[in-house]
């Protein structure tokens, strides 16, 4: 008996010891975001701004005790904004720059905060008003150290899609200087794509290359404006979009540039045909066709062609403004006003060449047909192809020379003559005739050694006033 | 060469032939249970002689003149029984001798009754467990050894490593079985704590001599016994509180002693528990059972253990010196923060690996005894963490969120200011990690941007051992043993608090932006259905490694009557793998599947031999020589994404000798002992995340060659009857012997094939220290102990030159370069820390009370035990454990202050007090 009570009290004991719990289990705390601690607000965001001195440029530091409220319509979500967010209400935005990563953690878009601004500085960025922290002797604004958020930044309430963007046209942001208040809130355009040329492409280069990259957007008055991207967003590899669609961003401006910043590519919507969906694609042949023979000949309104780009750029024996492109009927050059960013060989290329001038080059004596005046927003890349060169020989292409203008052709058992190196004007022979190769002395190979034995050559057809002439794309093209 | 071994023939030629002299040995056993009794000091007076027996009650005396003598022998130092003995013949064996069991006074204190437990030392971090694994090993023995108690008990919790080793160096056998982990090589004593009752010592070792099961390491070799019918008969209840990691606990044994049946039974419960240890955040939560079966046959016995430890307890981090300044503590704990106002910590272990053990022995003959001994043990351990996908860093101590990374002093000093003012700014903020997981959800996006997740290791031991111990003449005896160990261990990260939001992405963020320039899959498990994480899932990685270990062994000890000698060997095999059960996207060809398969074959020979100069002067000398596996961890390069190996793997080879001289005399006890080992050709793999890089990386470091020599020494002299002095000490150096080699596998540029950026390197590390704890230590103390069951101890520690780990990448010629060759800012980045040196003084005390001498009714073996003790009684707060240079830094000149070391200190004033009863 007496050992049972031992052994039962050892049981209670023991029993006791094991229930003496170490307590680890935890309670989620309670959602805190939707109170309001209701401060009181004695300024708006735009009376706030005017504070700062946009002509000196130089930082104020706000003595008063001014406090604005706000809801965030840019977090650092997807990194193309970084250690900033910008805050926004009824009057105008602004840019908070803060010194901390992952800032959405804590001001979401959509969350409402208070910003007690005593003690902060207005500056700006490329004239672009920002709220911050003290100043470098170059005027730049430093960031809200991170510890310091709770003395400025009070936390309230979470409603996600609390801000509608205010609905307008590219054509009222241009003018940075006169939409003061837009600047810093959120917008959006009804009808914006992408300018041709660049569809297809990320929206932001390599950070090693760039930290920041500007895209064109237009409208399809072609009215433009810039959509800037960070190096290092999320989405900086995504690619632009080809259609045309309604885009949400935030309004900013780098001095005199009016420019868009996105929050995310979901602010992009661009899924609609494009302005240039309703032109007409026509054949090659058929813009030749219009050609009345001599001057210069205004193409009519919606037109559009496609072809293959068979012109190399790079190697240079073209001119740098021009590209020669092919499909199924013919061959033309499409002049361009600027030889930056034009389409590379094998490119399949979209062409809006409505209202572009047709002329030939040089303009008497026979010469090749081009299109002209066309600036890089008028084409897209579509793809990428390959055209078949049209087997030949030099008495064939003397005597279709017209029909065949740009496009590729290819002749084989060719004798080479007229000097040591490609550069200039060379005599091809086969045996069936003779006919110029033309190598400009601007081509990468032009300093090349002419081969000595018959070879097979591709080339674009061309002429120059009476001179039938061939032009290879490099040396690949000499077998 | 010849006329040493031709001297050595004679001397033991002259000792075999005029041998006027004998050995003699004996049992002592308790009168009551028959059973051996261990810790009996037994002295014969006239000869000058003395020694305590062995945990089967065996001792021995060598080189005693023929005569008759008195035998003195005492379990408790104050009760002494008599006894004549007479000795005739070369090799006396004395009948068993019957000692009254002694009352459980304290005359020497232990950790069962110290209130120090293994996990003491292990709270701190994971580094370390070498240490702890020698303090439970080393305290079995103690008792005998001035220089083995103090390095428990003065200097085991400041991080002291007898002789500088890694835990890799010391082998347990836990009832017969090989205990050793696979993978990493140490004990892991976490799968047994709490039980301090039951795990008695059956024999220890430090060095290189003859072991029972096995060849043993380096450094200390245990043998555990567990088994029912070693277990004290009775009843025990025992009570600590304290101030350490734990501030509770509670033991409860019991056990039948062996029955007249043949069968004994025992059992034993604990629990150790702090809702906050010493330290803020760590709080503890651990059990311990225990039970055991044995049944003995007249020949042989088999025996049946299940022991595991379910535990459970925050986790203690490193800081730097500037975190610690901020915090105004040295104890700051950047691992905890507050949740709802309670505190949280984001590091918690847990383990429970229960074990199973099936023994046999079998005395095949008179002479021949055979062990047989299988275990299986499998279980999960694992430590939680926060992972974090597009958020702030949670990490409270983050480099960038230091004023030491601030631009400009001002602000730098600002922010000092705000933390000063808000230290809740240096813990981690639950409730801002909850919202933001709450913010988003809101905002649409269902994903969790903070989670805990669990970093597991679950683990299954298969370990087996036959051994047969021969005594084949009266001077020989022969060992001989096969030991298998197979492990499969699987490594994983799983989901284990969502905190809010629904799901967790097993992606690879890091890739998700590209990798220089080039865009890469992001995905951790191509190919997989589905990429959602919840709660109780794994992501991140998921591998098994698999090991085998097999070995035989083979000694002989032979023993006379001037000389002992010792030979012994063993050859071993050692295979492991990797099997990715993940297809990574940065390495979809080397990392899902079996990895190459290694195999390893290791040999070891040792031999040594003991002159007895007479029965109380001994010198001895011992050498060993060998190869040891490397690690798997050392092999794979990162083991979590793929099945990269090293170039050229091969096996660590060693060298060691011990000098050493012993003295028993009833008076003083001594032990000085010098010993030397060399370890070439190590290799080590250090990972970090580069910052500047901006990519994980595994720093290989080959060709590692160290030596580790010293001096030991320990004496207790006895001063009067009831007191006595120790004095122990060790100098020891333990430093690289050359440079080097090291190779920088960055993931990114394994991933893109940037072979020309994985070039060698050297590291010029020769003569710096191996980081080891302290390498000088010295004890003076002093034990009254009183005739009326009650003793005091009082110890003076002093420990020095401990050196801290340091970064590999800084001492290269990229790592220096831009600083002007022997400029300050050129040894300041290069030269080795030391820590500074620390004194402390620790006291015990106790009293065992007979209780039926105050409660009549209680039995006559009734006893209460009180034990009492303070530690670093000065309450010196900055003591520092252990200090490692952080590994991020390639470059000197890439603002150093950014990446400096990480600290941890040791504890201040401890108190614990434990009571237990025994009936």
């Amino acid at each position: 008996m007496k050992k049972l009570i031992t052994y039962l009290s050892l049981v209670l004991l023991i029993t006791a010891a094991v229930t003496s719990c170490v307590k680890q289990k935890f309670d989620a705390p309670p959602d805190s975001t939707g109170i309001d601690p209701n401060l009181p607000v004695n300024s708006t965001i735009w009376q706030l701004k005017q504070k700062f001195n946009a002509v000196s440029g130089i930082p104020v530091e706000i003595t008063d005790d001014i406090t604005i409220s706000g809801i965030v319509v840019a977090d650092d979500r997807s990194g193309n904004f970084y250690k900033q967010i910008i805050v926004q209400d009824t009057s105008s935005g602004i840019v908070v720059l803060i010194g901390r990563a992952s800032l959405y953690n804590d001001f979401p878009v959509g969350r409402k905060i208070y910003i007690k601004c005593k003690g902060l500085y207005l500056g700006a960025y490329g004239k672009f008003i920002q709220l911050g922290y003290k100043p470098d002797i170059s005027n730049s604004l430093s960031d809200i150290p991170s510890t310091k958020i709770v003395n400025y930044i009070v936390k309230a309430s979470f409603i996600p899609d609390s801000i509608k963007p205010k609905v307008v046209s590219i054509n009222q942001l241009t003018n940075v200087v006169t939409n003061e208040k837009l600047l810093g809130t959120l917008i959006q355009i009804d009808e914006a794509e992408f300018e041709g040329s660049v569809i297809g492409q990320p929206y932001a280069q390599d950070p090693n290359i760039a930290s920041g990259t500007d895209r064109m957007i237009e409208d399809c008055a072609l009215t433009q404006i810039i959509v800037r991207n960070s190096g290092y967003a999320s989405f900086k590899n995504a690619l632009l979009p080809a259609g045309k669609g309604p885009i949400k961003a935030i309004y900013s401006r780098y001095n005199s540039d009016a420019q868009l910043l996105i929050r995310d590519t979901s602010d992009v919507q661009m899924y609609g045909s494009r302005c240039s969906g309703n032109l007409n694609l026509v054949t090659i042949k058929s813009i030749r066709q219009m050609f009345p023979g001599s001057g210069n000949f205004n193409l009519g309104n919606e037109l559009k062609i496609k072809g293959i780009v068979i012109s190399d750029k790079s190697k240079g024996n073209i001119s740098a403004n021009n590209i020669a492109i092919q499909d199924a009927t013919g061959g033309i050059v499409a002049r361009f006003t600027t030889s930056s960013g034009l389409p590379s060989l094998g490119d399949e290329v979209e062409i809006n060449v409505s209202g572009a001038v047709l002329s030939e080059y040089p303009t008497t004596g026979g010469g090749v047909l081009q299109i002209g005046g066309l600036s890089t927003g008028k084409f897209i890349k579509t793809g990428t192809g390959s055209i078949t060169p049209r087997v030949a020989t030099i008495k064939q292409i003397n005597d279709s020379l017209e029909a065949w203008e740009s496009t590729l052709v290819s002749v084989s058992g060719v004798t080479l003559t007229g000097g040591a190196t490609y550069s200039g004007s060379k005599t091809a022979t086969d045996a069936s005739g003779t006919i110029t190769l033309y190598t400009m002395s601007g081509a990468t190979f032009a300093t090349s050694t002419l081969p000595t034995t018959p070879v097979s050559l591709v080339a674009i057809v061309g002429q120059f006033a009476a001179t039938k002439q061939l032009s290879i794309r490099s040396l690949t093209d000499v077998q | 060469m010849n006329k040493v071994l031709h001297l050595l023939i004679s001397l033991f030629l002259s000792s075999a032939l005029f041998a006027q002299n004998a050995i003699v040995s004996g049992t002592v056993i308790h009168q009551d249970t028959k059973l051996p009794y261990d810790e009996v000091v037994v002295t014969l007076p006239q000869a000058k002689i003395t020694t305590s027996t062995d945990a089967n009650g065996l001792f021995k005396f060598s080189n005693i003149p023929f005569g008759t003598y008195e035998m003195i022998l005492s379990a408790d130092g104050i009760n002494e029984e008599k006894i004549s003995i007479s000795i005739n013949a070369e090799n006396t064996v004395l009948e068993p001798i019957e000692l009254a069991t002694a009352a459980p006074t304290s005359n020497n204190y232990t950790i069962e009754n110290s209130g120090a437990s293994i996990e003491d030392a292990s709270s701190q971090d994971e580094n370390s467990i070498s240490s702890a694994g020698q303090n439970v090993a080393s305290v079995l023995n103690a008792a005998r050894d001035a220089y083995l108690s103090a390095a428990t008990f003065g200097w085991g919790q400041y991080f002291y490593r007898m002789r500088g080793y890694e835990n890799d160096q010391n082998v347990l056998y836990l009832n017969g079985v090989p205990m050793n982990d696979l993978e990493e090589g140490g004990i892991f004593f976490n799968s047994f704590s709490g039980l301090n009752d039951v795990f008695r010592g059956r024999s220890v070792g430090l060095g290189l001599g003859p072991n029972e099961f096995t060849f043993g390491g380096l450094g200390l070799n245990t043998t555990l016994d567990a088994s029912a019918s070693n277990q004290r008969k009775g009843t025990r209840v025992t009570y600590t509180a304290t101030n350490r990691s734990y501030r509770n606990r509670v033991m409860l044994t019991h056990s039948s002693g062996l029955k007249k049946s043949g069968w004994a039974y025992s059992f034993s419960l604990s629990r150790r528990w702090a809702q906050e240890g010493q330290i803020k955040g760590s709080f503890y939560d651990a059990f311990g059972y225990f039970a055991a079966i044995e049944k003995r046959f007249k020949k042989h016995g088999i025996s049946l253990t299940v022991v595991g430890a379910p535990i459970k307890r925050g986790k203690v981090g490193p800081a730097t010196k500037e975190a610690f300044e901020l915090a105004g503590t040295n104890y700051y704990n950047p691992y905890w923060g507050y949740q709802n106002g309670k505190i949280r910590n984001t590091r918690v272990l847990n383990s429970h690996m229960p074990m199973v053990v099936l023994s046999h022995d079998a005395k095949l003959n008179s002479k021949t005894i055979l062990n047989t001994a299988v275990s299986y043990q499998m279980g999960e351990t694992y430590t939680t963490g926060i992972d974090w996908y597009n958020a702030a860093d949670p990490r409270p101590d983050y480099y960038r969120y230091m004023p030491s990374y601030q631009d400009s002093a001002s602000v730098s000093s600002e922010l000092a200011q705000i933390i000063k003012a808000n230290p809740n700014l240096l813990q981690v903020d639950w409730d801002g990690m909850y919202e933001a997981n709450i913010l988003n959800k809101k905002a649409g996006y269902k994903r969790s941007l903070y989670i805990v997740n669990e970093n597991v290791e679950a683990s299954k031991k298969l370990n087996a051992a036959i051994n047969l111990e021969s005594t084949l003449t009266d001077h020989i005896t022969f060992y001989t043993g096969l030991a298998y160990q197979g492990q499969n261990n699987h490594n994983f990260l799983r989901v284990g608090d969502l905190m809010g939001g629904e799901y967790w992405v097993n992606n690879n963020q890091f890739a998700e932006d590209g990798i220089q320039g080039q865009v890469v899959s992001t995905s951790l498990n191509v190919g997989e259905k589905d990429s959602i994480r919840k709660e109780g899932d794994i992501y991140g990685y998921d591998y098994n490694i698999h090991f085998k270990k097999a070995s035989w062994f083979a000694q002989g000890v032979f023993t006379y009557n001037k000389f002992d000698f010792f030979v012994a060997t063993e050859l071993g095999y050692t295979g492991f793998y990797r099997t990715g059960n993940y297809t990574h996207g940065l390495y979809q060809n080397d990392s899902k599947g079996d990895s190459k398969k290694l195999n390893f074959t290791t040999y070891r020979v040792k031999g040594g031999m003991t002159y007895k100069l007479n029965g109380r002067n001994y010198i001895y000398a011992n050498g060993a020589i060998g190869t040891k596996a490397p690690f798997v961890d050392n092999i794979i390069v990162s083991a979590r994404t793929r099945n990269q190996m090293v170039a050229n793997p091969q096996n660590e080879k060693f060298q060691s000798a011990e000098v050493g001289y012993l003295l028993r005399t009833p008076f003083i006890k001594t032990r000085l002992t010098f010993y030397a080992t060399d370890i070439k050709d190590a290799v080590d793999i250090k990972r970090y995340y580069d910052d500047q890089g901006g990519s994980f990386t595994n720093n290989v470091l080959q060709n590692i060659d160290k030596r580790y020599t010293g001096i030991e020494f320990g004496a207790e002299v006895k001063i009067s009857p009831t007191l006595s002095a120790t004095v122990a000490g060790a100098l020891s150096q333990a430093y690289y012997t050359d440079r080097a080699t090291s190779i920088l596998y960055s993931d990114n540029d394994v991933a893109l094939g940037n072979t020309a950026n994985i070039k060698e390197q050297t590291v010029y590390m020769k003569n710096y220290y191996v980081p080891a704890g302290p390498q000088s230590a010295f004890q003076l103390g002093f034990n009254y102990r009183a005739k009326r069951f009650w003793f005091a101890t009082v110890s003076f520690n002093y420990l020095a030159n401990n050196w801290m780990d340091f970064a590999p990448t800084r001492r290269t010629i990229e790592g220096v370069d831009l600083l002007a060759y022997n400029s300050a800012e050129w040894s300041a980045a290069i030269d080795q820390q030391k820590l500074p040196s620390a004194f402390t003084i620790d006291i015990f005390g106790g009293k065992s009370f007979k209780v039926n001498k105050y409660i009549k009714k209680a039995s006559n073996n009734t006893f209460l035990n009180l034990n009492i003790g303070l530690t670093n009684l000065l309450n010196n707060q900055n003591i520092l454990l252990y200090g490692f240079e952080n590994l991020r830094v390639g470059s000197a000149t890439a603002q150093p202050d950014w990446f400096v070391p990480k600290y941890a200190h040791a504890l201040g004033i401890q108190y614990f007090i434990n009571l237990s009863l025994r009936f």
